[in-house]
């Protein structure tokens, strides 16, 4: 009689608290970012996610809910930050297309909630006094770039759209700031990079950039997102709404051109020059390629990515992008933003649709 | 000369004359009994790997299940991918093996045998290897650069190291006793290395080299890591950055597998070296 | 075969130097043994007996008053003396036959020579059968008769033997103390037996050394004049080993403390039989 009743009491303490914890929200939202700032410093930029953390939006949204975010920022990138999904040390992170697919081929239980980032640029940085002048020049030399992330990825299409592959470069695994000191010391030819980093080091001397991917990217640009644990996203959507929420206002604010000037002005915090990502965006449309929009160009950048990724055997298993990117809190926030015409949305071919024509993402 | 009655009545010679028989069956039953036993960790481990991916006590990406890691094991086989793998790592290690146990073989024989070389080298020597092989790495990498040669001079070192002091150690330890021995029979110098010396040091010098070849076996993973587009260790770091554990986890048996097979490749060579010896360890 | 010289040790001393000074071993020792003669040294733990035999083989050099055998003074090893050692030193490496060729190494013979000295010294502690075993296949007895094998491969002059037989069991010493004898008779040469078994040195030698420790030297010399092969029940033979053994139990009083305080093991052993 005595251990029934403990048995029922047990039973319904143990209901109320997991009932609690459903409703309750989490004490800390813990957020990725795939690179760190210059020497380590928990500061990057090149996206509107860089400006929300360097603005503190994100902190703001949640201080009256005594709720915390907690940023780590992934020196080794997106292959340490599937890691961190996996045993379940993160809840939403930016993530670059290979990694992110090679998480999702592995089986982690995440979505892609937002687009952060399309048609990215990659560079292929030189020592300045060195002989290579054109891509071709690259066989047979020792190429930094930093394998299982995005830059890999765009490395080989660039290689396959210039008639080489991987194998015909000597490549070597280093990330982003292994390889800019390897550069300086002339320990590598060369480097396959993206970002600001390769402008700083051409404006340091140091580089010369002899490959912009800012002339092809419907071919070689890469694209990032906004992933979400799944369980996570399962058990906080108020909380992941009012995320992208935030984000969405920043990225209105950061493709918003007479900010321009002070959105590297908050990038510079990372520890790369202003200048730096002056010339790294320069002629480039800030509405474009940091589209906060899930739209029929950002799933077909995918797509893509994810046949590429299968192609060049860097994944196993397929990838069903329509499942894995869930659109509603990007729906939801542009609409309750009141900026479903903010920005231009683009065909999969990548063509800008009429703005009277917008489909619904 | 008259034959002496007891060479087959003395106890002593009753024993013998049963005892190479007794001996091979009995070592090969202890032979048997401790392959069984050396099974049980490695089974133990296969069954905990197996219980913490079923029970999901890890992530199933970072341990994938045994049937996972068979699979791809397979899948990499029957491509032809790992034995180029096997094929790279084998050959930067036999290359560094050859050059790191060979400089190692002389400078141990030399200190082993020579005060005079002991004392041009000792200290630098013992100084040099207060470190270990792979905090040369950052060093080394400023000075030969990131390229094979890195490679092989990172892998011989390691092998070259443990060479170096169990050759001096095991010429060091010659029993004296056994030297007097020599001093009877008036042997040369050459003679008592010859015949006295370099035997007693064979043991120790095997170890040396066994050593090494696991500390190169370690050192080429590292670099593979490191610098390679080919080799076991480079598919370890591809797998981890591709999110495939299931890569690293083929690699690290792989690694284990021809570990263990050079190591007993190398066992029998010493063998050859020092009958006497491996007998005695069996029996 | 005797062409070997007398042994003439005169007023020999020796003297280890350890951190806490110089240890006399050895002092004002007289001794000369003729060709051909079979003579035991026996003595307590600390007596220098060992230590007698390493000076008269050559390996120990530093030593003060005299060795000259056949009138030249001793100065290093020579493949004339030969000497089995009390822990055999067989080099496991090597089996028996190459642990017995190991002294031929550099005697002035050719190698079907050497070939056939191995076997004949084989055959003759009667190990014919077991030339390629090696030394952790072999009982202790079979193992002592390849050190003596070896020790009398090169023909030597003179064989040294540091108790050889100490580590046996008693039946397998009794039959190599017969064998030992019988290879003494065969090869007529100079024995030098170190021991701590009085039996045994009575059986074998024609001449008995007592020796007491404190520093080491000699107490008294004992003859055993009873013909060969000798029988241990002989009350002659009883009656010398008794004799000799009286000395150890004086010895112990007279020498101040220093036997007193050895322990049993430094005792004589009382031989094979009580």
């Amino acid at each position: 009689m005595k251990n029934r009743i403990i048995k029922i009491a047990t039973l319904a303490l143990a209901t109320a608290a997991l009932g609690g914890a459903y409703a309750e929200n989490p004490k800390v939202i813990r957020f990725g970012y795939p690179g760190t700032g210059t020497g380590g410093r928990p500061y990057v930029g090149g996206s509107f996610v860089a400006y929300a953390r360097a603005a503190g939006l994100l902190e703001q949204e949640f201080k009256n809910d005594g709720i915390k975010v907690d940023w780590t920022f992934f020196k080794l990138a997106g292959p340490a930050i599937n890691e961190a999904f996996a045993n379940k040390l993160l809840d939403i992170s930016l993530l670059g297309d290979q990694a992110a697919i090679a998480g999702k081929a592995g089986g982690l239980n995440t979505k892609i909630i937002l687009a952060t980032g399309v048609r990215g640029v990659t560079y292929v940085v030189v020592p300045s006094d060195s002989p290579i002048q054109s891509l071709q020049d690259l066989k047979g030399k020792r190429v930094a770039l930093f394998r299982g992330t995005a830059i890999q990825l765009a490395a080989n299409r660039i290689l396959e759209a210039n008639g080489l592959s991987e194998k015909d470069i000597r490549s070597v695994n280093m990330d982003g700031l292994a390889a800019q000191a390897a550069l300086a010391s002339k320990d590598i030819d060369a480097l396959f990079t993206i970002g600001s980093g390769a402008l700083q080091q051409q404006d340091q001397g140091i580089g010369r950039i002899i490959y912009s991917g800012k002339q092809d990217d419907r071919v070689t640009g890469y694209a990032s997102g906004l992933v979400v644990d799944g369980d996570f996203e399962k058990n906080n959507p108020q909380i992941v709404q009012r995320i992208v929420n935030v984000l969405v206002k920043a990225a209105q604010w950061s493709t918003d051109d007479k900010n321009r000037e002070a959105l590297l002005q908050s990038w510079a915090k990372s520890g790369t020059s202003y200048s730096a990502f002056k010339r790294d965006l320069e002629g480039q449309d800030l509405q474009a390629i940091l589209s906060p929009v899930i739209d029929d160009y950002f799933r077909a950048t995918w797509k893509k990515a994810v046949f590429d990724v299968k192609r060049f055997k860097f994944i196993r298993n397929d990838v069903n992008v329509d499942e894995w990117i869930e659109p509603k809190y990007a729906r939801n926030a542009l609409h309750s933003l009141n900026l479903e015409n903010n920005w231009v949305r683009y065909a999969a071919d990548g063509k800008p649709l009429q703005v009277t024509a917008v489909q619904e993402p | 000369m008259s034959k002496p009655a007891l060479s087959a009545r003395g106890p002593a010679a009753r024993g013998f004359a049963a005892r190479p028989f007794a001996t091979q069956r009995l070592a090969a039953r202890r032979f048997a009994g401790r392959a069984l036993s050396a099974m049980i960790l490695p089974a133990a481990l296969l069954l905990l790997w197996q219980i913490a991916s079923t029970r999901g006590w890890t992530p199933r990406q970072i341990l994938p299940p045994p049937k996972i890691v068979w699979a791809s094991f397979l899948d990499l086989a029957s491509s032809g991918e790992l034995l180029t793998h096997i094929k790279a790592s084998l050959l930067r290690v036999a290359i560094s093996f050859l050059i790191g146990s060979g400089a190692g073989l002389v400078l141990g024989l030399g200190m082993g045998l020579s005060r005079r070389v002991e004392d041009l080298f000792g200290v630098a020597f013992h100084a040099v290897n207060q470190v270990p092989t792979l905090g040369w790495l950052p060093v080394m990498i400023v000075v030969v650069g990131l390229n094979d040669t890195l490679s092989y001079i990172l892998i011989a070192q390691a092998v070259f190291v443990s060479v170096a002091i169990n050759t001096q150690r095991g010429l060091r330890q010659t029993p004296e006793r056994l030297v007097e021995v020599a001093r009877v029979f008036r042997l040369t110098r050459a003679q008592l290395l010859r015949k006295v010396i370099l035997p007693s040091a064979a043991p120790q010098i095997f170890t040396g080299l066994r050593f090494g070849l696991a500390n190169g076996w370690v050192s080429l993973v590292v670099v593979e890591l490191l610098i390679s587009s080919e080799g076991l260790g480079y598919l370890m770091s591809w797998g981890r950055q591709a999110f495939q554990l299931d890569l690293v986890l083929v690699a690290i048996l792989v690694v284990g597998v021809i570990g263990l097979a050079m190591d007993a490749g190398l066992a029998r060579l010493e063998g050859l070296f020092s009958r006497w010896q491996t007998e005695k360890r069996f029996a | 075969m005797t062409t070997s010289g007398t042994i003439d040790i005169r007023n020999l001393g020796k003297a280890y130097s350890s951190p806490q000074g110089g240890f006399q071993v050895l002092q004002g020792l007289n001794l000369t043994i003729r060709p051909g003669e079979f003579v035991s040294i026996v003595g307590g733990s600390g007596c220098g007996k060992s230590t007698l035999l390493r000076l008269i083989s050559g390996l120990e050099e530093d030593y003060q008053g005299d060795i000259r055998i056949g009138g030249e003074r001793v100065r290093g090893t020579s493949l004339d003396r030969g000497i089995v050692f009390q822990d055999l030193r067989l080099l496991p490496w090597l089996n028996a036959e190459q642990n017995v060729a190991l002294a031929l190494e550099n005697a002035p013979l050719s190698k079907a020579e050497k070939r056939r000295a191995v076997a004949d010294h084989l055959e003759m502690v009667g190990l014919e059968r077991f030339a390629k075993a090696y030394p952790h296949q072999l009982s202790g007895g079979m193992s002592q008769r390849v050190a003596i094998a070896r020790g009398l491969v090169n023909k030597p002059e003179l064989l040294l033997l540091d108790e050889p037989f100490g580590a046996l069991d008693a039946l397998t010493r009794s039959h190599l103390q017969e064998e030992l004898e019988r290879v003494w008779k065969e090869e007529d040469i100079t024995m030098v037996l170190v021991t701590h078994d009085v039996e045994e040195a009575v059986f074998l030698a024609d001449r008995v050394i007592v020796m007491e420790p404190g520093p080491g030297r000699i107490r008294r010399e004992v003859k055993v004049p009873l013909p060969r092969p000798r029988r241990r029940g002989d009350p002659r033979f009883v009656e010398i080993k008794e004799d000799i053994l009286r000395d150890f139990s004086s010895s112990r009083t007279s020498v101040n403390g220093y036997a007193a305080a050895g322990q049993a093991a430094a005792e004589p052993q009382l031989g094979w039989a009580t």
